[in-house]
């Protein structure tokens, strides 16, 4: 999993830009995109430590997630990731334990989903990712 | 929901700052054996003690694991990202290995956030080179990927002798040249065939030096289309620095070092 290096790159750029603009920042809001399957505590938790330990910062750090949406290009029909949520357990965590993460490449690459998953209606793999993707910086509150 | 900023450039930039060298490996269009070259040449830098890592970013078709005999078990992950494997020296990162091999039918703009995401969260570390394999055309994934590199990498045209191909491969200099990207050369493949000492021009006689001449830019040679090929393949990347394909090619690197951003 990937969260610190998601961390790093936030810390960073939020530093270039209280840097270009002059401002000190009090806080950043973040949102997760639901098909990053991002581990929210370990991000929080690398955040906070790099904010304070790279920069000095003791800054509020919010964290939301955007729901996934997808969308058929076949049929049109638009759905949810807990709708093919089984689809990606079927191909990568079978024999999985009762607890265990289901580690699945669309972690790292959300626009992989259309490899693993088909419409639930049409059973189509041509799919497009409206929203739930990737993670990015919201807003940076300043002082 | 409105996105202020992607953290994604800050993280490309931060693992592009590593990299002493990009090299992008790119044509007008399919089959002009682009992924081959891409391979071949990691290889023979390696070979010469260099650091290499080799990305292919065809997401339609990713070759050079398969060239590579790799599987997606060789990708490593770790909590700064994926970590490549490593083959014969050269560190290989493909989406073929995540994909698993099924089809990869990415659409629109979620072919520019595909790319940025390989882009940040592949971990080479520090290599004297990069060998990107682009894919071919002038599609999304190309725009993009040299739009993020830009300012750093060279990139290598590729072309055989046949009409069709100098016509787009002149389409994808005009292009690259408006993008303001760095064109360290026009490399001619497929251009001859030699047999019992015979040459012969199966796609006809070679047009890459006037296509380089019209464009003002580098003609970095000719490579041979090499019946060795098919069976070094099937034995593996060791086998491919040995054939004459290699051996032209290594020519070419050496013209190409002097040139490099």
């Amino acid at each position: 999993m990937h969260e610190w290096s998601l961390a790093s790159s936030i810390v960073l750029t939020t530093k270039k830009i209280a840097e270009e603009k002059k401002v000190q920042v009090k806080g950043v809001d973040i949102v997760v995109g639901e098909l990053s399957q991002i581990d929210l505590e370990i991000l929080r938790d690398a955040l906070n430590t790099l904010f304070k330990e790279e920069l000095g910062w003791s800054i509020d750090v919010r964290i939301e997630v955007e729901k996934a949406k997808l969308k058929c290009n076949t049929c049109g029909y638009e759905f949810g990731f807990n709708e093919v949520w089984k689809q990606i357990k079927e191909v990568f965590c079978q024999d999985l334990e009762p607890g265990e993460e289901c580690e699945n490449p669309i972690h790292y690459v959300p626009e992989l989903a259309s490899s693993f998953i088909k419409c639930p209606k049409c059973g189509s793999p041509d799919l497009e990712i409206i929203s739930g993707r990737g993670v990015w910086i919201k807003s940076i509150r300043v002082g | 929901m409105k996105r202020l900023v992607d953290p994604r450039i800050e993280a490309i930039r931060n693992r592009f700052s590593k990299i002493k060298h990009t090299v992008m490996i790119a044509s007008g269009k399919g089959g002009v054996g682009k992924s081959l070259i891409a391979s071949t040449l990691s290889l023979i830098l390696s070979q010469r003690n260099k650091t290499v890592g080799l990305l292919d970013l065809d997401l339609h078709g990713p070759v050079t694991h398969v060239l590579f005999k790799l599987d997606e078990a060789e990708l490593k992950e770790s909590k700064d990202g994926l970590i490549p494997p490593v083959v014969n020296g050269v560190k290989v990162m493909s989406l073929g290995l995540l994909a698993r091999n099924r089809p990869t039918p990415i659409s629109g703009a979620n072919k520019r956030d595909a790319i940025r995401e390989i882009l940040a969260v592949t971990r080479w570390d520090s290599l004297d080179i990069l060998v990107i394999d682009l894919p071919p055309g002038t599609g999304d994934e190309v725009l993009e990927t040299v739009n993020l590199l830009r300012e750093k990498s060279s990139i290598i045209a590729i072309t055989t002798p046949s009409k069709l191909s100098i016509t787009v491969a002149s389409r994808l200099i005009d292009l690259l040249k408006a993008m303001k990207a760095y064109i360290a050369g026009l490399l001619e493949n497929m251009a001859y065939l030699k047999i019992n000492g015979t040459i012969l021009y199966p796609l006809g006689e070679p047009k890459g030096i006037e296509l380089a001449r019209e464009k003002r830019i580098n003609y970095l040679g000719k490579l041979p289309l090499d019946p060795e090929i098919p069976k070094a393949l099937e034995q593996g990347p060791r086998k491919l620095v040995d054939t004459m394909f290699a051996r032209e090619l290594a020519r070419v690197v050496e013209v190409l070092e002097g040139k490099m951003r």
